[in-house]
């Protein structure tokens, strides 16, 4: 090549391109979040002549979903801990909630991965497979500071986390579903109170029934109103079933058992509440029939969630609202409710710091921790016991705050192989939006969906 | 090497200099991931663990599944009704604007949605869908009076539909563009010629205009057939593939397996499939395109 200024500036500006292109891709394994650390300060003469400087904490990473508002409560709760103690530094990695499940695997993929994190429905298969969670075992065993016992109906939180007697996470909170509803509008129609009809044991499907058509007959073209909105996700699909006295919907040995006559029983129970239109379903109603959203305009009855909505609904001035089991059914013998979902702490078995890391976790999932994140007007239940009071302090807002507190000491999960296996999650879904969008006759669709369950027609 | 070449390679060495950021990128970024999705479509890999090879397992498994299945006919009918109304569309609306006045500002107005985020833009068609508080509705019971409340986006029968028409929507602003372009191309004098031999208006329309488009039509046809099969923020976002997978497309498809199965395999596999599908209905629009395509000189 002959030597001229164009050559030079040829080069010149390939190097400055080729080294910025270098730059953007290289790997910033702590620095994840876009979050830059600060190098340390030069030292002046009087600090290099002070007493010696503290040691360097150990820096851990944790990574947690949120919504912004939730991701500046983790980032001070990961500062309160860094703050109460000098010999572990924890750096909090926001993530988007719908991009968790990609983020943390690419991370694992690109060794890259958070000293500890959150792990849910979508991950926790893989991970446990790859062996990339830590086992806790050991480290609960011989930990005199940490006491399983001490967690609400730990054996149904935590069954997910559980292979072969090890634990592998620990759940930190928990949200039981059951039905918010508008006191205002329902005792105006001249009904007593759900919530005293469930203390009396009379809160069942045909007070509920009575009371839904009331409110559908209620409705005018100008303000419609509806008794209640079936949303369109897996979380309210069993409710009704649950509420029918079914325990599982897997036999013992593992067979799915969707066809089970109590099963088919509710699922006939909401096809003739659909058919009379006192229950609509989300997803054939169309967006912007969201459950919350209605209960929050005063247009609806009824509203299933867990107490994530409690921070919503407590903005609500223009009704007096309150919360109830969902009614018991013709088969059942008890109110019930269970967690959609699941999301627990854990650690990453490749962590260089597993004791520092264990010491994070161990506050994080015990009673200070939990009062950190669960406290001043938290949106779950805490899951360990003597924290009763952040949910009691609820009743500033609604009138029975105790009830989410003794919903969660029988609520179960029922759905294990479902949760763990998202193929044949799917196919559980699908089944049920068709009989719910009344395209299914519920025994026949339950029948197929057992059966295409057992061929393995998910994989 | 001989002297020449010797010469010649001197003369561009510095072009091939300035080109090599570019080309690394294209490489790095374009060509090494096309590379890779080859392979680990004939292995199985969840991500995390370690990469197995199986051969044609992955793509014989997805071509007998039924999701696989239902998301391929189901792109096949956004296709066949997105095509022709979102090309129709472009091409009528620039016939329209081709002699107005403000053409500039319609323009701009016409292509503002194919600036606009998909994710803006679906928050605003799901309450134009809206049964009861959607205009659409509200248009369709005041206005022409029809006593019907339609489902847009809760009825198997119509939710493909919704997605196709909010596409279209965000998608005719480029071929408008090209199209207007292509119409300020075609020489006025064919049209003077055939005023003096007494042509009307439609007679110019189809006998010069249309011809003359064809280039600019074809080029829109294969970037809107290519783009409807690879349809992705509209039905995953609005209806996330439901009512009862009525909107579940290839691309959610391979999401699902890929992201939510933690199969990248299988979703790779599906890729390779899409790939060679989009290939060779390319590979048949070129061939046919020469029966009517007309290149000005041809």
């Amino acid at each position: 090549m002959k030597i001229n200024r164009k050559s030079i500036l040829a080069v010149v500006v390939t190097v400055i391109m080729v080294l910025s292109l270098l730059a953007a891709c290289s790997s910033q394994s702590n620095n994840t979040s876009g979050t830059t650390v600060a190098e340390p300060a030069a030292k002046t003469v009087e600090q290099s002549t002070a007493a010696p400087a503290p040691q360097k904490k150990v820096h851990l990473t944790w990574l947690y979903f949120g919504n912004p508002d939730e991701q500046k409560q983790w980032t001070a709760t990961a500062k309160a801990f860094t703050d109460m103690q000098d010999k572990i530094e924890v750096e909090y990695i926001p993530c988007a909630n719908d991009a968790y499940t990609q983020k943390i695997l690419t991370m694992f993929a690109s060794h890259d991965a958070p000293d500890t994190f959150y792990t849910r429905n979508g991950e926790t298969p893989t991970l446990l497979k790859e062996n990339k969670l830590l086992d806790l075992t050991p480290f609960i065993k011989v930990d005199p500071n940490f006491n399983i016992d001490s967690y609400v109906n730990i054996e149904q939180i935590n069954k997910p986390f559980m292979k072969d007697g090890k634990v592998f996470a620990i759940g930190d909170n928990d949200n039981p579903m059951l039905l918010y509803y508008n006191k205002t509008m329902i005792t105006g129609l001249g009904f007593q109170d759900p919530h005293d009809m469930y203390q009396a044991g009379t809160w069942t499907w045909d007070e509920w029934t009575k009371i839904a058509a009331k409110v559908k007959d209620s409705s005018t073209q100008s303000k419609p109103i509806y008794a209640f909105i079936q949303d369109a996700w897996f979380g309210p699909n069993f409710l009704w079933a649950l509420s029918n006295g079914v325990g599982s919907f897997y036999t013992a040995d593992g067979k799915p058992s969707y066809n089970d006559p109590k099963v088919v029983e509710a699922l006939n129970w909401i096809v003739k509440r659909l058919k009379d239109k006192t229950i609509l379903y989300g997803a054939s109603s169309g967006k912007g029939m969201d459950g919350g959203q209605l209960f929050q305009a005063g247009q609806i009855a009824f509203s299933s969630a867990g107490r994530w909505m409690v921070p919503t609904y407590k903005k609500i001035t223009a009704f007096k609202w309150d919360i109830v089991p969902f009614p018991k059914g013709p088969q059942a013998t008890q109110y019930i409710s269970y967690t959609p979902g699941y999301t627990s702490f854990a650690i990453n078995a490749e962590t260089k710091h597993t004791e520092e890391a264990w010491a994070w976790f161990r506050w994080f999932v015990g009673k200070d921790g939990q009062t950190q994140n669960w406290g001043k007007g938290g949106n779950c239940l805490p899951t360990i016991k003597g924290l009763e009071q952040l949910v009691l302090d609820d009743k500033a807002y609604y009138e029975h705050p105790q009830t989410f507190l003794d919903i969660q000491k029988v609520a179960i999960w029922p759905d294990i192989p479902y949760a763990m296996n998202s193929k044949e999650g799917k196919l559980v879904d699908d089944a049920f939006q068709k009989v719910f969008m009344l395209q299914g006759d519920p025994k026949s669709t339950m029948d197929q969906l057992c059966s295409d369950i057992t061929s393995g027609a998910a994989n | 090497m001989n002297i020449k070449q010797k010469r010649n390679l001197k003369k561009n060495v510095n072009a091939y200099v300035l080109l090599l950021p570019q080309l690394i990128g294209l490489v790095v970024f374009g060509a090494l991931p096309i590379i890779m999705v080859f392979v680990i479509s004939f292995s199985e890999w969840n991500l995390i663990g370690s990469m197995h090879f199986v051969g044609f397992k992955s793509i014989f498994a997805e071509l007998k599944h039924p999701y696989f299945t239902k998301a391929m006919s189901n792109t096949l009918v956004f296709v066949i009704m997105n095509v022709p109304l979102t090309v129709g569309s472009a091409f009528i609306i620039a016939m329209l604007l081709n002699n107005v006045r403000f053409k500039v500002l319609f323009r701009a107005i016409y292509f503002m949605p194919v600036v606009t985020s998909v994710v803006a833009s679906v928050m605003v068609w799901q309450w134009l869908f809206h049964p009861d508080f959607g205009p659409i509705n509200a248009v369709l019971n005041g206005v022409f009076h029809l006593p019907v409340k339609i489902l847009w986006l809760g009825s198997t029968k119509t939710a493909m539909l919704s997605i196709v028409i909010m596409n279209a929507w965000q998608t005719l602003g480029y071929g408008l563009i090209l199209f207007l372009a292509g119409l300020q191309a075609v020489p006025g004098v064919y049209y003077e010629a055939a005023t003096i031999d007494g042509a009307n208006k439609w007679q110019k329309t189809r006998m010069i205009t249309v011809p003359l488009l064809s280039p600019t039509t074809f080029y829109c046809v294969i970037t809107s057939i290519i783009g409807s099969f690879q349809v992705f923020g509209q039905p995953y976002l609005l209806t996330q593939g439901g009512p009862l997978r009525s909107t579940y497309t290839i691309a959610m498809h391979i999401f699902q397996k890929g992201f939510t199965d933690m199969e990248m395999g299988r979703a790779c596999a599906v890729s390779l499939v899409l790939f060679v599908i989009i290939i060779i209905i390319t590979g048949i629009q070129f061939r046919v395109s020469k029966r009517w395509v007309f290149y000005e000189g041809e």
